[in-house]
């Protein structure tokens, strides 16, 4: 199957379509990296293709700072791994979809496993939004993971990490020492 | 939502650098152009024996300012694969996300990348989409 395969169609709905899949590439990808920017949150070593299932796996210990718990976290690489699931789906079959109007309105999508979902300009839309939705709520996440001091300043825990494995100055923090084991690499 | 306006207000992923394989036509044009307009640095792996579609895509997505790097070769071709592969690190300095939606081509290219990774060239990141 290639991805320019003349099956997928032509016309101004399926330019849209087209546009569309183009930014659920984009976007389900920024998922699957912030995906791992949680996992390195929590110093889980993965690389980002497997990130959002190691979330989903593994006992989760979180910063004793954190605002969220662990449930938090997996629920969230929960639906973050279906939409990706979806994602992954949807391009298998894109190259082998079908026109079923007359003017390529609509194309009846069916994947490898023979799973069909609509896949019209409706269905990408609210899929992206989902995508959207699920982006911000992990971005809310990353946030509540990171330190915020007693002036409201957040310290971000990757930076702070990786300070300390450059062997760069202690971070100017005020923490209980059974949390500094936190940000040593 | 407009999708002609998705991804256009802001530059998400600048800094980021992704190779597509197929990218000049079709839905992999369109997959090339949405990261070029969210900021990220685009090589385009194509089929060599027509590159007429890989420079116009690659002149669209150039105009959003990032770095786009053409890269020919048949990658159903292993050895091909590395090759481009180790261009694409080359000239975007770097790799962070594949995009192969076939299954064939992603298997060889997440094997040329792995070769590389080992051999010490540095793919800070990756994800292969899909999976």
């Amino acid at each position: 199957m290639s991805m320019d395969s003349p099956a997928v169609g032509s016309g101004h709905a399926n330019e849209v379509l087209l546009k569309q899949l183009g930014e659920v590439a984009v976007e389900s990808s920024r998922l699957e990296h912030l995906g791992a920017e949680l996992a390195r949150h929590l110093k889980i070593e993965t690389c980002i293709q497997d990130a959002v299932t190691t979330l989903q796996q593994m006992t989760l210990s979180l910063p004793p700072w954190s605002t969220i718990t662990a449930k938090d976290v997996a629920s969230w690489a929960a639906s973050t791994g279906r939409l990706i699931e979806v994602r992954d789906r949807m391009f298998d079959a894109s190259g082998g979809s079908r026109f079923a109007g007359g003017r390529g309105d609509t194309i009846a999508t069916e994947s490898a496993d023979g799973t069909v979902f609509p896949a019209d300009e409706e269905y990408l839309t609210r899929y992206l939004k989902r995508l959207q939705r699920q982006l911000a709520a992990g971005a809310e996440l990353e946030s509540r993971l990171d330190y915020h001091d007693e002036n409201g300043q957040r310290w971000p825990l990757v930076t702070l990490y990786a300070q300390r494995a450059a062997g760069d100055q202690e971070p100017p923090l005020k923490l209980p020492s059974e949390w500094h084991r936190w940000l040593s690499a | 939502m407009n999708a002609k306006s998705i991804g256009t207000t802001t530059r998400r992923l600048r800094g980021r650098k992704a190779l597509i394989a197929d990218g000049d036509a079709g839905l992999g044009r369109e997959i090339t152009l949405a990261y070029a307009r969210a900021g990220a640095d685009v090589a385009i792996g194509y089929r060599g024996d027509d590159p007429e579609e890989a420079e116009i895509t690659a002149a669209i997505a150039r105009a959003e300012g990032g770095i786009v790097a053409l890269l020919p070769g048949d990658l159903t071709d292993t050895g091909v694969c590395a090759d481009v592969v180790q261009r694409a690190v080359a000239q975007l300095g770097g790799l962070d996300t594949l995009v192969a939606l076939d299954g064939p081509i992603r298997l060889n290219l997440t094997r040329a990348l792995r070769r590389l990774s080992l051999g010490g060239i540095r793919i800070r990141s990756l994800a292969a989409l899909p999976r």
